[in-house]
């Protein structure tokens, strides 16, 4: 039998070095030029964009992405020059801080994983920056847009490439505010606005347990290391407690360096530098790896509680069950951000964290075991929502929150570089899907109800294919990437019989995920082939009764709904529903470029995007494409030329990940991150093996699901003629509003959290106004009446003495003036008498 | 044989008098006189202190003070007699009690 | 009523007072002390002793004639005398520039000024209004009362009185002290000086002026 899954069982047989370093001195151009584009489009972007035009802002901004491009392709080519165990490059450009023994530089590193993942982030980054100045041509704020998204690369950049987690930190907290920034970006429309503060305040959530997560792996490194119990290190001769006592702090990193504990010449203790982190925890010499397996806080697993909070963290971010609900609301952003953030890059933070760190996760079943399990429930859960939207990026939001779901299947039962394939082919396939729906909408003049669109593929043939193309590979067939990698994660997933739950093991665990992921991968496939048919084949539904449907439109009576019951649950509704009321009555071709058309816009209560079109309507003749016009267009060139570009990335990916079974060669990209992902060298357990057979039959079990779901789609939707849709939804209404209304989580949310939280503000709000209130005053009137009492003393104590005493010295005076003769002798005489009393007496006392 | 008693005698006698003078005068400038009177007395007995007990000329110095605040002091008090006069036309030290009461 | 009442206790306790006094000085004070240290014997009359005494009884005489007088004029007289009289008895006490200073300042300023200041407050005719005293009474309680005090302290005092040194002219010395030890006070004393100097004309002044 042959253990094609098992590529890696020789090398665990070998003890796992420390890596290899090679110091450059480039890597920090490749943040850089992105900031620097966003400082130019930041500071003097408007009144460039008012000198020269769109045009040199947008140069500036792709110039930039451009510019970091070609240094990661530099980094790119060097790297893959290098051995595979040589394969980091490490640019240190200066020392943060130092404390004690831990250092801080702001540092970048590229090892193979980061490599690919600055790769993805500067591409397909570039293409969406180009994408953009054919969607955002109308915008006014053109240059804060390109300033966002540079900065946005930027944080992404730092994120990846950060060598240690303070500088990742930032980067995850820097997308956080590029994300806010980017989905409030008309923020002169509550709704958005609120979509921006909804996505920040569910970030916050996940950032709160990675901090937490990061503060106990800080801590769990730290300590006395002495070898008191039972011998868990087997150095004895290391003894940093004792050492601290001894050793004043240091003062610079080189300090601080010379400092650091080591064993067998590896650095151990608390570091936030993810390279020392692995080699401590990688090379078995160290001890520290037995240690943290020993370590347990309140009879848990250290291990498994650093896991799963550093987990919350990518929940947060990586849009997985329970913080899922910021990214469908994301979508109120402008579309190429939908792609660029909420598709391609941000939302993979969370998955490529677990990967960075998969060392760590892969010594904790447990914590694998939850990130499994929520990557399955998420994949199923965001699919079920996604079969009855009709927001089209609603249904790509669903369809990538589902996918994410994915990658921590993948990552989370171990099959590091699966997850992170999936996350490779996500990317592209789910770039050129949100592109594509964002030349759609674009093309059907800002319209994103899929019930308004129809036949489309006659008006947009290159929109149509790129996305029927995405459609084939984010459904699964072996024809785009989308197959292999997702093929490779439920396999792995099968195999996996080492999760476990509690502390318990489940062997159940992997089957049973697996079997959620293929319900979730045929559900995928079925939305997604929906929203192609209802897209881009039958007729035209645009353009009629538009206003009229517009108050039965589901989507108000949720927004209506939700309204009531909490403001920011329908912020997403509201969002769509801003989406929908855009004003594109017939008249609209007829008076474009008047007036009298902005006035048209503006009364039909419109929002911030309604007004920058009729602004930028005015000031900015030169736009392409006048798609105010009645009927569908294809998008301008750079448009169309991003989507084939993505198109055929998605398809030519799929070589980096053939199957072993297919090739009898380990995939391409299995091989290139295989230096960067040591977990299965670092873990005991390994994927179970099972016949080749069983593998193909694997394969033929995914195709099919995608099959089911294509041909029930098609089925269903395809020209938009079969009843059948209408009347399963008259069937199962109940079931389907459920659905539609998205399991009613975020009413949940908005009754569960939201109304506890606001009840409790009010109930601090009386408590603040009843008791700290009439504490306040009761102290006030008692200080009054003091005061009062005060004042009576004062007026008849005080005063009465006061008047006394002057009444006093009055009556003695008006008595003694008598004494005053004016004679001057009548004076001497007395002093004369004074003087004789004096003598005498000092006579008789002498 | 002159001793220090006999000026001492005399200063007291002189300071005497002039006090007799300034207690029992109604006349302004007959007061100012008894002041130079006593004046003169102490200025006797500076100088016979300063001739029989101390030697040097401090004492000397000292009467040499007093002469000059005295010839100050005669110099303002006449100027004041002059205005007593010239307000209540007299220069009667009773008649000069405006400030009484 | 009431005032004459006044007085008339103040005169009875300050007779009383007096009379107490010189009673308890003579029997207490004097005669213990006279008894103890008997005046020292007069020795035969020298020309300088009767020259003192000739100054002194000038001198006490002026003096009296101030105290006593009835005519202000009488009593400016009467100054004129003390003070030369003091004056020449600075000369037996070896103060040659006091003497000198006396005369200058003393007769030739003070009492020129206070001639003047006689002649321009009261019409030589009517003297004797203008010089009309308190009443003897006074004047002879206050000498009994303080003349003894003084004339014991002179006395009976065991004063520490060494020789005389031989009379020598002291203007030098007195230039010395006034320009060495004593030259912050002879400072302040011309500006004391020339402070009275503008004083006295400024009070002199004012009262014309409001004329």
């Amino acid at each position: 039998m042959e253990h094609a899954n098992l590529q890696v069982v020789g090398h665990a047989a070998e003890e796992l070095g420390r890596l290899a370093v090679h110091h450059v001195s480039y890597l920090w151009l490749i943040p850089l030029f992105p900031l620097v584009g966003a400082a130019i489009n930041a500071l003097v972007g408007w009144k460039l964009q008012r000198m020269f035009g769109k045009k040199i802002v947008h140069r500036i901004a792709v110039t930039a992405m451009l510019a970091a491009f070609a240094v990661a392709l530099r980094a790119f080519w060097q790297i893959l020059h290098l051995p595979a165990e040589e394969r980091f490059l490490q640019d240190t450009l200066w020392n943060v801080l130092t404390a004690g023994r831990v250092t801080v530089d702001l540092a970048f590193a590229l090892d193979p994983l980061s490599m690919m993942m600055t790769l993805v982030v500067t591409g397909i980054g570039t293409l969406i920056h180009v994408f953009s100045i054919g969607y955002m041509a109308d915008e006014p704020a053109y240059w804060r847009f390109f300033s966002y998204l540079n900065l946005f690369i930027f944080a992404m950049l730092l994120l990846v490439m950060g060598d240690n987690f303070a500088v990742m930190f930032f980067g995850w907290e820097g997308v956080g505010l590029a994300s806010y920034l980017l989905i409030a970006f008309w923020y002169t429309d509550p709704e958005k606005a609120k979509a921006g503060m909804k996505a920040f305040v569910a970030n916050r959530f996940g950032d709160f347990g990675f901090i937490a997560g990061l503060l106990l792996l800080f801590w769990a490194l730290g300590g006395a290391w002495t070898p008191r119990d039972g011998g868990l290190l087997r150095n004895t001769d290391y003894q940093p407690a004792a050492e601290l006592n001894a050793v004043a702090p240091a003062a610079t990193a080189a300090e601080a360096d010379a400092l650091a504990p080591r064993v067998e010449g590896v650095k151990v203790g608390p570091t936030l530098n993810f390279r020392e982190l692995r080699d401590q925890v990688v090379i078995e010499a160290t001890g520290v790896k037995e240690r943290l397996v020993h370590t347990h806080i309140w009879g848990v697993s250290i291990l498994a509680l650093i896991g799963i909070l550093l987990f919350v963290g990518a929940m947060g971010k990586s849009a997985q069950l329970p913080l899922y609900v910021w990214l469908p609301d994301a979508m109120a952003g402008p579309t190429p951000v939908s792609a660029l953030i909420h598709a391609a890059t941000m939302v993979t933070a969370g998955v490529y964290m677990v990967a960075r760190l998969n060392f760590l996760f892969a010594l904790s079943p447990s914590a694998m075991g939850w990130v499994a399990l929520i990557g399955a429930a998420t994949a199923i859960f965001a699919a079920s929502i996604g079969f009855f939207q009709y927001d089209i990026k609603k249904v790509l939001a669903y369809s990538t929150v589902s996918q994410l779901g994915f990658m921590f299947i993948g990552v989370g039962v171990g099959a590091y570089w699966a997850g992170t394939y999936h996350l490779l082919t996500h990317a592209f396939f789910k770039a050129t899907l949100f592109l594509g729906s964002g030349s759609v909408i674009l093309g059907c003049h800002h319209e994103q109800d899929m019930r308004k669109m129809g036949g489309l593929k006659k008006y947009m043939p290159i929109t149509r294919w790129t996305y029927l193309l995405a459609c084939i590979a984010i459904a699964g067939f072996p024809v785009m990437n989308g197959f292999y990698s997702k093929d490779e994660i439920l396999f792995k997933a099968f195999t996996s019989r080492h999760l476990e739950l509690f502390g318990v093991a489940t062997p159940w665990l992997g089957p049973a995920i697996f079997v959620i992921g293929i319900v979730a991968a045929t559900g995928t496939a079925f939305y997604m082939y929906r929203s192609y048919y209802m897209t881009f084949t039958g007729e035209y539904r645009g353009n009629s009764g538009h206003h009229d449907e517009h108050n039965v439109d589901p989507h108000a009576a949720v927004a209506a709904k939700s309204s009531a019951l909490s403001h920011s649950v329908h912020a997403d509704d509201g969002a769509a529903h801003a989406f929908g009321a855009t004003s594109h009555a017939p008249a609209h071709g007829a008076l474009a470029d008047t007036p009298v058309h902005a006035a048209a816009v503006h009364a039909h209560g419109a929002h911030g995007h309604d007004a920058g079109h009729a602004t930028a309507h005015d000031d900015d003749a030169a736009h392409g494409h006048g798609h105010h016009g009645g009927t569908p267009h294809e998008s301008p060139w750079t448009m169309t030329l991003v989507l084939v570009l993505l198109a055929a990335g998605s398809f030519l990916t799929l070589f980096l990940g053939i199957p072993t079974l297919w090739s009898h060669a380990a995939p391409a990209l299995e091989h290139w991150l295989e230096p960067a992902l040591p977990a299965v060298e670092v873990a005991s357990w390994r994927f179970h093996e099972v016949p080749h057979a069983l593998e193909w039959m694997f394969q033929g079990i995914g195709v099919l699901a995608a099959t089911v779901g294509w041909v029930a789609a098609r089925a269903l939707y395809k020209d938009g003629k079969s009843e059948v849709p209408a009347r399963l939804k008259a069937r199962f209404e109940g079931a389907w509003t459920v659905v539609y209304n998205k399991y009613y989580v975020d009413e949940l949310y908005a009754f569960a959290v939201l109304r506890p939280a606001v009840s409790f503000a009010r109930a601090l709000s009386r408590f603040d106004g009843t008791v700290i209130d009439g504490l306040v005053n009761f102290v006030g009137a008692v200080g009054r009446t003091l005061g009062r009492l005060d004042a009576a003393i004062d007026k008849y104590l005080v005063d009465g003495l006061v008047n006394a005493v002057a009444q006093a010295t009055w009556g003695i005076g008006r008595q003694m003036r008598h004494v005053q003769t004016g004679r001057i002798q009548t004076y001497l005489y007395g002093a004369l008498g004074g003087a004789l009393v004096v003598v005498l007496l000092n006579f008789l006392i002498s | 044989m002159i001793s220090l008693t006999h000026f001492l005698v005399v200063g007291a006698l002189l300071f005497t008098l002039g006090l007799v003078t300034v207690a029992t005068r109604r006349n302004a400038v007959g007061i100012l006189m008894g002041v130079e009177l006593i004046l003169n007395g102490a200025n006797v007995n500076f100088v016979a202190f300063n001739h029989y007990v101390t030697g040097g000329v401090t004492g000397q110095v000292f009467a040499l003070f007093v002469i000059v605040l005295a010839a100050a002091e005669a110099a303002v008090g006449l100027a004041i007699v002059l205005s007593i006069f010239q307000t209540f036309k007299t220069i009667d030290v009773r008649h000069a009690d405006l400030m009484r009461e | 009523m009431r005032s004459n009442a006044g007085k008339l206790v103040a005169w009875g306790v300050a007779v009383a007072l007096v009379a107490a006094f010189a009673a308890y000085m003579t029997t207490q004070v004097i005669r213990p002390a006279a008894e103890a240290s008997p005046l020292p014997t007069p020795g035969a009359l020298t020309l300088p002793d009767i020259v003192f005494y000739v100054l002194a009884a000038l001198t006490v005489a002026g003096a009296a004639g101030v105290a006593l007088s009835r005519n202000i004029l009488y009593s400016a007289l009467g100054l004129l005398t003390a003070l030369l009289g003091a004056g020449g008895l600075y000369v037996f006490l070896s103060a040659d520039f006091v003497a000198i200073t006396q005369l200058l300042i003393y007769i030739g300023g003070v009492l020129v000024l206070v001639l003047f200041a006689v002649m321009l407050t009261s019409r030589i005719t009517d003297v004797k209004v203008s010089n009309a005293s308190f009443g003897p009474f006074g004047g002879v309680l206050l000498f009994v009362a303080v003349a003894p005090v003084l004339l014991a302290v002179a006395l009976l005092t065991p004063w520490a009185a060494r020789e005389p040194g031989p009379l020598a002219p002291t203007t030098a010395a007195i230039g010395n002290a006034f320009l060495t030890r004593w030259l912050l006070p002879f400072e302040v004393a011309s500006m004391v000086l020339l402070a009275t100097l503008i004083g006295a004309v400024v009070i002199a002044r004012k009262e014309l002026k409001a004329d």
